[in-house]
Order: C-alpha cells, then structure tokens, then sequence
C-alpha cells in the first residue's frame, strides 16, 4: 500500500496513543517500586519524588529507544539510577564549593588507629547485628540513619558506588578527583558507617 | 606487613575489584594474623551488601502517579 501523508499522520498518532496507554500501565505499576528505592538511597522524600517523576518524563521522551530486551522496570530503574547519579555528581560539587570539602579531614582514621596504623578498638565481633537477615530491621534502620549522618561529600562518593556499578575510574573521571582522593572518601565513608552501626548497635552510646 | 589502617583501605579498593596482585597479597597476609579485621572484613561485607540492595517500605503512590501522568500529558 502507498503511504499518504494522511495514513502517516494516522499511523503516528495510532503510534502516540499506544505509547501513552502503555505509559499510563507502567506508571501505575511501577511508580511505587521506583519511589521505594530512591527513598532508600536520599535523604528526603520530596527529591525521591521529584527524581521519579524525572525518570517517567524521560522515559516517555525516550520511549521509542525501548527494545523490550529487558522489562520495562529494569528500564525504569536504570533511568532512575542515572538521575539518583545525577542528583549525587550534583550535590557533591556543591559540597565541595561550600565547604572546601577538607580532604584532609582524617579525624576518623585518629578514632579508630593507633599512630602505628593499627586499631585502637578492635571492631567488636557481634554476628547478631552485623548480618543481612530480612527481618534484621534494627540493622536496616540504623544503616539508613548512618548514612544520613554522613558529610555531603561522603554520601555522595558511596552513593556513586552502588549506582555506577562499581566502576570507580569512571565516577573518578565524572567528579574530576584522583584515585587517591575517591579511595580515601569511600573507605572513609564506610570506616565511618561501621562506626556508627556498631556505635548504636553494639556499643549502645 | 600493611597496618590495619592500609588493611581496611585495601578492604574497599578490593570490593570494587580494584586491587593488584601484590595488594591482594599483602591483604590476604595482614588478615591471617589480624581478627580485627577479619571482623572488619566480615561486617563491611555486610554493609556493602545491604547497601546495594536497599529498599524503603511500601508508601501510597496513587497521588504521585496522577502528577506524574499530569506531567506526560502537558509535556513539562
């Protein structure tokens, strides 16, 4: 059959209309898997929202790029981890501006080692707490205030380890910092983190 | 003999895969005669796992869905 301009204007907007159904289905059915884990990975709700609902613009701005070789809430979430990395790029350049972000801020390495590198305080060995059971909510719930306790900066580097996959040459490149320095950040996030979960957990202080 | 410090350090590079042959050594050698950071290991470990698969509960999404949608369709 010859195309009219006619039946191509038709097609495109049978084309439109499908896509805007098939939207609204994914927007019922997965908005609330998406909010679930950005609110797990920010500090605050309303930015969590926000970056949802960026996801679902893109997503329908890029909808014809969709090849169905994963579901669409693979797809979904992959969107999202970029806006989350977007968010965290952000927000630590902002950090750095503010505050000088002092790399040289060891007062966490002169908690917990000796001059000599060694600890101070062996970590306390206590299974019971330190262990990923799903129904280890304590555990959960004092991670998530930890990280919300931690400095922009170091949220932000150990954010960017989950959401790029591990790939720490590539975030190095994206925050324009050395190896050294993203090294330092992460493992200083984390002695950090450790800290303050055995802090609340074991130590009770 | 790297010291706890350098250990814990080699800890994070090594869960990015990032280590080379003669870190991953000096690691392996420090944890043999250190339960600290056997523990150290153990409980990072852990907390590298949680983090990478987090989820927060289960909230009522149907507000947010309608200004989603509402978005889509005026293009903003």
């Amino acid at each position: 059959m010859r195309l009219t301009f006619g039946t191509v204007e038709a097609a495109q907007k049978d084309a439109g209309e499908g896509n805007a159904r098939v939207m609204e289905e994914w927007v019922k059915a997965y908005t609330t898997d998406l909010l679930r884990f950005a609110r797990a990975r920010l500090a605050d709700d309303a930015t969590a929202e926000d970056l949802v609902q960026l996801t679902f613009v893109s997503a329908w701005r890029t909808m014809d790029r969709f090849q169905g070789q994963s579901s669409p809430r693979t797809w979904l979430i992959a969107i999202l981890k970029h806006k989350l990395a977007d968010h965290y790029r952000k927000v630590y350049r902002e950090s750095g501006n503010m505050s000088g972000m002092d790399l040289s801020d060891d007062s966490i390495e002169r908690m917990l080692f000796r001059e000599n590198g060694h600890w101070r305080d062996r970590p306390l060995d206590d299974p019971s707490v330190f262990n990923e059971e799903p129904e280890n909510e304590r555990m959960d719930r004092a991670l998530h205030h930890c990280l919300d306790l931690l400095p922009p900066n170091l949220r932000s580097a150990v954010e960017l380890k989950y959401l790029s996959n591990k790939d720490s040459k590539r975030i190095q490149q994206e925050l324009g910092i050395s190896e050294t320095n993203y090294w330092q950040q992460v493992h200083r996030a984390k002695l950090k983190l450790r800290a303050c979960i055995e802090g609340r957990l074991i130590r009770g202080v | 003999m790297a010291s706890c410090q350098e250990a814990t350090l080699l800890q994070e590079r090594s869960s990015m895969g990032r280590l080379g042959l003669a870190d991953r050594f000096r690691w392996w050698m420090h944890r043999r005669i250190c339960n600290g950071c056997i523990t150290y290991t153990r409980q990072a470990e852990v907390i590298d796992r949680l983090l990478a698969a987090r989820t927060a509960e289960m909230v009522d999404t149907s507000a947010l869905q309608l200004r989603i949608l509402e978005r889509i369709r005026t293009g903003d």
